[in-house]
């Protein structure tokens, strides 16, 4: 291992003097850069947990079938695999392209596929090891088929070969290379783009794969750049430094949209934002009126106008709609009714003398306006009568605090990243809320176990509707994911908030 | 100060290093384990679980400890939780952009304070002495984050001089390095100028002047190479602070040194990690101190025995 790194100090020099004639013509006219929030975790698909980094993969690795959201619900079109079939949900056939190298040149086999799957299932250490669970055996009969069985029906079964830990590596390079460490220093996928050089905190790049079975990728060179600073990653896009810059806040949308050459596009993205309630019985949320008074006393559409500059949704819900078993109530009989929540106070016991006290804690920066969200919670509920502490904790704090359980009666959650209702069955509520059920925990054995898809998704809406009416998760909004990008290129984002190159056109 | 052996010196570091990575474990372990912080946020608590006994986490912690002390022995520092490959490169390849820095840092500094503290002790009391006095209150006062967006916005997005943020080239340098180097070029703009001024009051100084040395011989020969003392120890303090990682600098312009890893790595408690930075870190510190020994030995002859 070289102590240092030779590239960088020569690549410092060399470019020493070109950097500043460079700048003129950022955009090599065939360069794609975007700018994310912070640096890939890893160029291992299996191990990290991380939606930038899965962004920065998915041009290199391919999955064995898309997810797409363009038609405003999930499903699934064929990518690696061309068909797949199953007649009970459990024995399942994949038919793949035949047509598909690696980037070394190697052709693309069904042995690559049961590799990645047996790979991620063995190794414990991987952060995604128990994605491929449920499957019992993998089995390549011949080069373009494979067969995989699960432990019991799994109607989620595509669902496994999407996201993080899906994307297929090269059995043959893999074991040649003598393990990951190595592998992952110089990786090999079937993407339109290929693997040059990482940078940490800094910068991937990845070149053109001509031989891409797709066609000839639209792009030289792909530049993936790690800008933690929000007002660092404007001035590069104001300045043609970048094309695409994420996360930007909503009071930034004007000025993009001013400045010549920029704009900001906003759109849907898989992420709910609720506030999750611990029920114990020591606590004041430990009374279902309690509960029902905090939801009604929030005024969710205003929030959503102005805290999120009206790039939202309001929902009593925790899915957005592209979601396969959303529960549509949940986004439209939307209460807020200020009288009936300080009518439920008093019926609670506290006549306004007495007032019921709450904590609610808050990351800072983690999902857009967290904390001032939070804030116009707790000025909701102080007006019906409650008495609030906010409590803004440091991301790493609140981590530790929700694996402990150590928060008190609300805390703020954005889930995301995920692809079926049926995530609501994962959580521990126990634990997290002190809540049981028999409703629910009978009709979570059951989602294990269903046989349809329907089946799956009826049972998913019955548990999110029961979750919502017992107040264990109040649903707050559905936030939009806002995007600065160049007049260079034309994008328009996505769901699944993934950037694929082959995504982002040129005008 | 005495003379020291550097070996005698680096042998001296060796229980320090293994005090403070004593301490150090002890800290990240009470903090709690990475695992909540590395998995899927869909994932249920049986894969925390199945992940935590993978790492070996579910031991207590004096057994994580002793092993961990003994694969350093036998060479192997570990594998970072968040990387998932062998710690020590992850440490060792931000060392080049975490140097660059520190050195462009103090060049910007030295650069702007020595000169200017000489003219303002030379023209003391002076109207463009207290417009100096001024100039670097404020320099002193301004937050580097406020002053790294400000040379952004000013030199990057108005401008369109230098590159806005980034690593690779000289021109990225450019704006991290006024960054960090205005703030400390206030600092010892004060100091040489003080420094100067009790040093032109000595008796040599005197003695000079009155042979008929022309008076900037007077200033620079004399003078300053005793006045620079002072200034020698608090530019190596700030070189150690700044070796450690910039993290506000280096945040705002996205450079990839030291300080954005240690602090990522605290966040996750990416314990190898961390370890080796603190012993890399540590290890700078004391090259410093033996650079800055040497140093003075070099400018005053009285301390060379």
């Amino acid at each position: 291992m070289p102590l240092f790194r030779p590239t960088y100090w020569s690549g410092f020099i060399l470019s020493a003097g070109l950097a500043l004639a460079s700048m003129a013509g950022a955009a090599a006219a065939q360069t794609l850069t975007i700018a994310q929030g912070n640096d890939i975790l890893s160029l291992d698909p299996a191990n990290h947990g991380n939606n930038s980094t899965e962004s920065a993969l998915v041009n290199i690795y391919e999955y064995l079938v898309d997810k797409d959201f363009s038609q405003g619900q999930l499903r699934f079109t064929p990518r690696l695999a061309r068909s797949w079939s199953t007649e009970d949900n459990v024995r399942w056939t994949f038919k793949l392209r035949d047509d598909v190298l690696w980037h070394n040149g190697d052709r693309f086999t069904a042995a690559d596929v049961k590799f990645t799957i047996e790979r991620a299932q063995q190794d414990k250490k991987l952060i995604n090891a128990s994605k491929f669970r449920r499957i019992k055996s993998v089995e390549a009969p011949d080069d373009t088929t494979v067969v995989i069985e699960t432990d019991r029906p799994d109607t989620l079964l595509l669902h496994y070969f999407v996201g993080n830990g899906a994307g297929i590596l090269p059995k043959a390079a893999f074991e040649k290379a003598g393990g990951k460490e190595e592998f992952f220093k110089k990786p090999v996928g079937t993407g339109p783009y290929v693997f040059e050089q990482w940078i940490k905190s800094d910068q991937v790049i990845l070149s053109r794969n001509p031989r891409w079975w797709g066609g000839t990728p639209k792009w030289d060179k792909v530049v993936i750049r790690s800008i933690p600073e929000t007002t660092t990653r404007v001035a590069e896009l104001l300045t043609g430094g970048v094309d695409i810059a994420v996360n930007i806040p909503p009071e930034d949308i004007a000025r993009l949209n001013d400045n010549k050459g920029t704009r900001a596009i906003t759109f849907d993205i898989a992420r709910n934002i609720a506030l999750h309630v611990r029920t114990g019985k020591d606590r004041v949320t430990g009374d279902p009126k309690l509960r029902e008074a905090i939801d009604l006393a929030i005024d969710r559409d205003a929030i959503v106008k102005q805290v999120l500059e009206g790039h939202g949704k309001p929902t009593r819900g925790f899915f957005p709609p592209a979601i396969p078993g959303f529960a549509p109530d949940l986004n439209t009989n939307i209460r807020f009714d200020p009288e009936r929540a300080k009518a439920l106070l008093k019926e609670a016991g506290f006549d306004g003398r007495k007032r019921p006290a709450i904590k609610i804690s808050t990351p800072s920066g983690r999902y857009v306006k967290d904390r001032e969200i939070v804030e116009a919670v707790g000025g909701y509920l102080e007006d019906v009568g409650f008495r609030v502490q906010v409590e803004v904790l440091d991301w790493t704090v609140y981590n530790s605090r929700l694996a402990g359980d150590g928060f008190g009666e609300l805390y703020l959650w954005g889930m995301g990243s995920y692809t079926d209702a049926s995530s609501i069955f994962v959580q521990d509520f126990k634990r997290h809320y002190d809540w049981s059920d028999p409703a629910f925990e009978d009709l979570a054995r059951k989602a294990g176990n269903a046989k349809t898809e329907a089946e799956r998704i009826a049972l998913s809406q019955q548990a999110q509707k029961i979750v919502a009416e017992q107040r264990v998760r109040i649903g707050l909004l559905l936030p939009q994911s806002i995007y600065g990008v160049s007049d260079r290129v034309v994008y328009d984002g996505r769901f699944d908030e993934m950037i694929a190159a082959e995504d982002v056109g040129r005008p | 100060m005495t003379k020291r052996s550097p070996l005698r010196a680096l042998l001296q570091f060796v229980p320090v290093l293994y005090i403070v990575s004593l301490v150090v474990f002890v800290l990240v372990y009470l903090t709690g384990d990475p695992s909540a912080l590395l998995i899927p946020e869909d994932a249920s608590e049986a894969d925390r679980l199945a992940l935590i006994t993978a790492w070996g986490l579910d031991q207590p912690w004096y057994t994580q400890y002793l092993h961990y002390m003994a694969n350093i022995l036998s060479g192997d520092f570990g594998v970072s939780y968040r990387y998932g490959t062998d710690a020590l490169p992850v440490v060792l390849e931000r060392i080049p952009a975490t140097l660059t820095l520190t050195a462009g840092g103090l060049v910007v500094a030295i650069l702007i304070a020595l000169p200017t503290g000489i003219f303002a002790a030379l023209r003391r009391n002076s109207l463009p002495d207290f417009a100096i006095s001024a100039v670097t209150v404020l320099g002193k006062a301004m937050p580097n984050f406020w002053v790294g967006i400000m040379l952004i916005l000013i030199f990057g997005v108005w401008l369109r001089l230098v590159p806005v943020s980034g690593s690779g080239g000289f021109a990225h340098l450019i704006l991290p390095a006024m960054t960090l180097g205005t703030g400390f070029a206030a600092e010892l703009t004060k100091l040489i100028r003080s420094s100067l001024l009790e040093v032109m009051g000595q008796d040599y100084i005197r003695t000079a002047r009155a042979k008929g040395v022309p008076e900037t011989l007077v200033v620079l020969r004399h003078g300053l190479r005793n006045a620079l003392i002072p200034a020698l120890t608090m530019t190596s303090l700030h070189a150690i602070a700044l070796l450690g990682g910039a993290l506000v600098t280096e945040t705002v312009f996205s450079w990839p040194g030291l300080g954005q890893l240690v602090v990522q790595a605290v966040y996750v408690k990416d314990m190898a990690v961390i370890q080796i930075a603190v012993f890399v870190i540590t290890i700078m510190a004391l090259t410093i101190n033996l650079a800055t020994d040497a140093l003075y030995r070099l400018i005053d002859p009285r301390l060379r025995h």
